[in-house]
């Protein structure tokens, strides 16, 4: 049987495709949206605070506006030489991309007005759950319980064409389960909750490249567009063939079975029929027009894609058998939602780079040993479950969470959309796990102990231009601001019409929209 | 050395039956083990039977273990290979140095390996979670099949045909089909099915041949063989251990084929699929015999493979698995205790709870340092290409394996030993105590104590001055603790506090019955806990659980108590010893069956 790529494939030959000409190519994928350019939103998280106990936080800077001082936890934006040392040689920063909201905190105890999301649960608990739900979460047994719903699952059915997914996203796997007492389960590596059920969250950046680019980019640079269309057809036709065999035996497996078996199986097969209709859709997903971030391939091509190990797949254990190489997958993953963006596969989601109270090794990251990115935010000496160093210096950690932003905003900035780039039609909102100061389990300041327990001074970041967001801005929030009222300021930028996001009401951050 | 036997020859038999008015039936019998007919096994038990009610902690299932007669495991049909278990089949099979597991996504498992994975109905199961293991499965088929093309000597060795940039020669893929597929599958492959997976190759290799898709860097035939070895591994054929059974209509109960009991047989002795030979003797039916099989067994258990494979059970077992270790010496820690485990369960042919009150341990010089012991008058030996002292250990360094860095490295927290963690490790895992973290309370955090001016036991103890609730468990599990403080994270020896000499730290502390408090013994000194636990019953039936753990690929929770009463009775008629009660057990005609889980 001939699906609509290999007629495409013998179209072509018939025709040639040097008289058809490479625009005609994009006839087969026209896109469903005019002149208007779609909207992307995506969520990032940092489980980090933003200073140690006994010393002021990373995030000050001076000077508000346009063109303010970077602060220590920022400072990457302006040293090339320090992006690529944490981030790798992929690493992008521009300070003009990148604006900062100040003075947000998140209160501690019950208020009379309750619209307030309260942070009167334990640290690592509250801050979590306010910002990304704005609804106080629970913390049950050391499991993090989000009450409501985040802002991806209420913005991506507002933007998304039909049949594009929310994708959630993560750097860290290392740490949960060995570290602390969670287990590999815990919640608080899932940030993405709809109807107070996480949603499934992505590890492996190979599968979401599978998923939508799957003989749709060729596996290297070609300047012969008919062989890369002949070589994606058969990596569809490829890739069909191996599920149709998979299937096949899955059901002659199942007449043997046991009713136990029989589900386990069928779940199996569930996962099989998700990647034939991934690759279905394939064929039948918008692609974006000219006036796009260009062809995936172009788009593949422009956000750095690799044709020897796809650029999307290191997933390889480092010692002791934990997944390591997080340098590399951050890289990876900022390319991939710069690729799932700009190739407008996705268009809403989240990306959680560390999760709360994050015990993931940094000597991987940073060069520091014996410590971890929760051990680094607390500076007393000898810190670091099941490590023997001191806390040491939080910065690299910061500016590494940083990175993964600023090489996005880059990347997106760098793909033309219309008149502007795709960054120019993103909001990406980077929230942090804490802030510095009053500690908010015992609600008084303790140096030395607990000043990275705090939902004092916290700060949230933003990149992209979307219904007018500023870019590279310093914006000092009105007191009482809080971190979700800047992600609901977002869900605005992108065509929420709401006012509410979980218990807050909107408070307009003056200079944040243009 | 004194032995602890389980006394298994005399079983009681609680059968409930319920006669409308709450009646509970109790029976006893004697003497099955040796005696138990084949027919008793078959038609299963009262006991089995009344087994299936839903249990719930380790303690419950260790318990009604004591009392119940031996049966098969409980299982599934099928259950998805571990990644490690993935790795060495491709290791192994193939000579191939890759890790495709590492992109099966089965995370490291509550307690051991090869537990369950997601998709084994875990919980958490979604479609985006399915579509994602399904995407990991084929990712993983990739890693191999590269690996596979890159290496030359492998792929004439499967692949013995030569091809041009024109051909793609049938025989040749139909043959590597049917030899690869044997291996992978664990079971020769059906015509029909190597037929579906030729066709496909075949089509493929139509495709390439005509578009020249590939005429520059690689051959036709490479890809489709390529093609072929990862149809082979995305089936749920080679993703699922398949030992289904045929259902013995009088017990209810499955009884194995050959071929899955070679299966079961090859993975509990190396946690890899059955080699050509094994495979041979399924073939010739050979297995089916007690003895055989017992044989088979322990030629498999006579290699590295298998002592690497049991190394890893210990120390999962003991949780230095999952032990972040210090950047220095972690990699001499783990030798040691690998060593210690490869000595105590191969070399000299003891049992699990002997691994607490060994006194020989090997030593890299390194390690030897740190814990300021004298190797001048010790052998030297290699182990794992590392060479290390042979040293028997003395007095209060007399602790077998709880005395090993390795095992010290448990409960490390913020930078020091933790009294309470390193008392969690030995209840939970020796004594197989369910110890759940408080509410509410984040114990990932340091511990918030108002004893600045104090010693760290002084802040432990206040710890039970916060309500009943605190002081049930940490008067516990801390005094085990203190017991260990005597050693830092590292494994040196300390008599007193780091930074603070006026606090002396004396080894002393009780062992007891948790969560009750009831005495068993007090102790002075890690010698003296090593010896009162290698002699604990109770650690011993624990350690029997842990091994039907491992065995079932199931938390002890889940396990039925038959099963557990399966493996123990196994090992106390071999007084314990591992290998052999093990080589008892595979021997067994429960070993052939399977119970299907409820």
């Amino acid at each position: 049987m001939m699906n609509s790529n290999e007629s495409r494939r013998y179209f072509l030959k018939v025709f040639g495709a040097s008289f058809v000409g490479l625009p005609f190519l994009e006839y087969f994928n026209a896109p469903a949206y005019g002149a208007t350019a779609p909207m992307r939103y995506l969520i990032m998280h940092a489980g980090c605070s933003l200073g140690r106990d006994t010393e002021n936080h990373m995030f000050n800077p001076a000077k508000t506006g346009f063109g303010y001082d970077l602060p220590p936890g920022m400072s990457v934006l302006k040293d090339p030489t320090m992006g690529k040392s944490l981030f790798g040689a992929g690493f992008k920063g521009d300070p003009a991309l990148i604006s900062m909201i100040s003075n947000l905190s998140i209160p501690m105890v019950a208020s009379p007005n309750n619209q307030k999301c309260e942070s009167s649960q334990s640290f690592h608990s509250a801050p979590l759950t306010c910002s990304h739900a704005a609804e106080t979460g629970l913390l049950n047994g050391g499991s993090i319980k989000f009450a409501g719903t985040t802002s991806d699952n209420i913005i991506h059915p507002l933007i998304s064409a039909s049949g594009q997914p929310l994708v959630n996203t993560r750097v860290q796997v290392e740490g949960l389960g060995r570290a602390n007492s969670q287990g590999t389960d815990g919640n608080r590596a899932f940030i993405s909750w709809k109807e107070a059920k996480p949603n499934f969250i992505e590890t492996q950046p190979s599968a979401i490249f599978d998923r939508f680019f799957t003989g749709v980019v060729a596996p290297g640079p070609t300047t012969d567009p008919m062989q890369a269309d002949t070589y994606g057809a058969y990596m569809r036709a490829r890739k069909k063939s191996l599920l149709d065999l998979t299937l096949s035996q899955s059901q002659a497996l199942k007449g043997r079975l046991g009713s136990a078996d029989k589900s386990r199986l069928e779940l199996f097969e569930t996962g099989f029929r998700e990647l034939e209709k991934d690759l279905a859709n394939l064929d039948t997903m918008q692609k974006p027009g000219a006036t796009m971030g260009g062809s995936p391939t172009e788009v593949a091509q422009k956000v750095g894609y690799d044709s020897k190990n796809l650029g999307f797949n290191p997933t390889a254990q480092g010692p002791g058998g934990y997944y390591r190489f997080e340098k590399e997958r951050a890289q990876a993953w900022a390319r991939l939602w710069a690729l799932l963006f700009g190739a407008d596969k996705v268009r809403a989601g989240t990306h959680q780079i560390t999760w709360a109270q994050s015990f993931l090794d940094l000597d991987n990251i940073t060069g520091q040993t014996d410590t971890t990115v929760h051990d680094v935010m607390h500076n007393a000496g000898g810190q670091g479950v099941g490590k023997g160093g001191s806390g040491g210096d939080p910065r690299p950690t910061l500016n590494w969470h940083v990175a993964s932003l600023s090489t996005l905003a880059s990347l997106l900035k760098e793909l033309p959309e219309g008149a502007g780039s795709v960054l120019d039609n993103t909001a990406i909102v980077m929230v942090f796990d804490g802030g510095f100061g009053i500690d908010a389990d015992i609600q008084q300041f303790a140096p030395g102990a607990s000043g990275s327990h705090s939902t004092d001074n916290m700060v949230a970041l933003v990149a992209g231009g979307a219904g007018g967001l500023a870019q590279g801005v310093h914006l000092k929030a009105p007191n009482g601001t809080q971190p979700a009222h800047v992600i609901l300021n977002a869900m605005k930028s992108v065509g929420y019409t709401g006012n509410t996001f979980g218990k807050l009401t909107q408070v307009d951050i003056a200079g944040l929209k243009k | 050395m004194q032995k602890l036997t389980l006394k298994m020859g005399f079983l009681s038999i609680l059968a409930s039956c319920s006669n409308g008015n709450n009646t509970t039936l109790s029976v006893k019998t004697a003497q099955l083990g040796k005696t138990q007919s084949k027919e008793s096994i078959l038609k299963g038990s009262g006991a089995g039977n009344s087994a299936q009610k839903v249990v719930k902690t380790p303690d419950e299932v260790i318990n009604a273990s004591k009392n119940a007669i031996p049966g098969p495991l409980t299982a599934n049909g099928m259950r998805r290979l571990s990644p490690q278990e993935y790795d060495r089949t491709v290791n192994i099979l193939f000579s191939l140095d890759v890790k495709p597991g590492d992109v099966t996504r089965s995370k490291v498992g509550q307690v051991f390996e090869n537990e369950s994975a997601p998709l084994d109905g875990g919980g958490g199961a979604s479609p985006e979670l399915a579509r994602s293991m399904a995407g990991d499965g084929i990712s993983a088929a990739e890693k191999v099949s590269a690996a596979f093309l890159a290496n030359a000597k492998v792929f004439s060795n499967f692949v013995p045909c030569f091809a041009d940039t024109t051909t793609v020669p049938k025989d040749c893929i139909s043959s590597f089909v049917i030899k690869a597929g044997e291996m992978l599958w664990r079971r020769p492959i059906t015509t029909a099915e190597s037929g579906q997976i030729i066709q496909s190759s075949m089509s493929l290799a139509n495709m390439i041949l005509t578009d020249k898709l590939f005429p520059k860097d690689k051959k036709p035939l490479h890809e489709i063989v390529s093609f072929a070895l990862e149809a082979l591994l995305t089936s749920p054929y080679f993703q699922y251990r398949v030992e289904l059974g045929t259902l013995d209509a009088a017990s209810g109960q499955y009884k194995l084929d050959a071929f899955e009991i070679a299966s079961r047989m090859s993975f509990a002795a190396t946690g890899a699929p059955p080699n050509a030979e094994i495979l041979d003797l399924a073939k010739s039916g050979k297995i089916l015999d007690p003895q055989t099989r017992k044989t088979a067994f322990l030629k498999l258990a006579s290699s590295d493979t298998s002592s690497k494979y049991w190394q890893a059970f210990v120390a999962s077992w003991l949780r230095y698995d999952r032990v972040e270790f210090q950047e220095k010496l972690g990699k001499e820690a783990r030798v040691e205790a690998d060593a210690m485990v490869d000595n105590t369960l191969f070399k000299s042919k003891l049992g699990l709870t002997d691994l607490m009150s060994t006194e020989t341990t090997f030593l890299p010089a390194a390690l030897a340092k740190q814990y300021s012991m004298d190797t001048t008058a010790a052998k030297k030996k290699t182990f794992n290409g590392i060479e290390v002292f042979e040293v028997q250990q003395e007095g209060q360094q007399k602790a077998g394996i709880l005395r090993t860095m390795a095992f010290l490295q448990n409960g490390t927290s913020f930078g020091e030993t933790s009294p309470t963690k390193r008392g969690v490790i030995v209840l939970s895992r020796l004594f197989c105590k369910q110890i759940n973290p408080p509410e509410n309370v984040n114990v990932d955090e340091p511990i918030a104590t108002n004893s600045a001016a104090n010693c760290k036991k002084d802040g432990w103890l206040q710890i039970r001055t916060r309500g009943a609730s605190c002081a049930t468990c940490h008067k516990v599990m801390d005094e085990i603790g203190f017991v260990l403080e005597q050693y830092d994270n590292s494994g040196q020896f300390r008599t007193t506090q780091a930074n603070k000499s006026s606090c002396t730290i004396d080894g002393k502390g009780d062992l007891k019955v948790f969560p009750t408090g009831a005495l068993i013994a007090q102790i002075d000194g890690i010698s003296s806990l090593a010896q009162n636990l290698s002699k604990n019953a109770e650690v011993l039936i624990c350690s029997n659980a842990m091994l039907t753990s491992y065995l079932s690929a199931k938390t002890i929770g889940s396990l039925d108590p038959s099963e557990v009463a399966g493996v123990s009775q196994s090992l106390a008629g071999a007084e314990n010893k591992f290998l052999d009660g093990l080589a008892n057990y595979i021997s067994s005609d429960i070993f052939t069956m399977r119970k299907e889980s409820k």
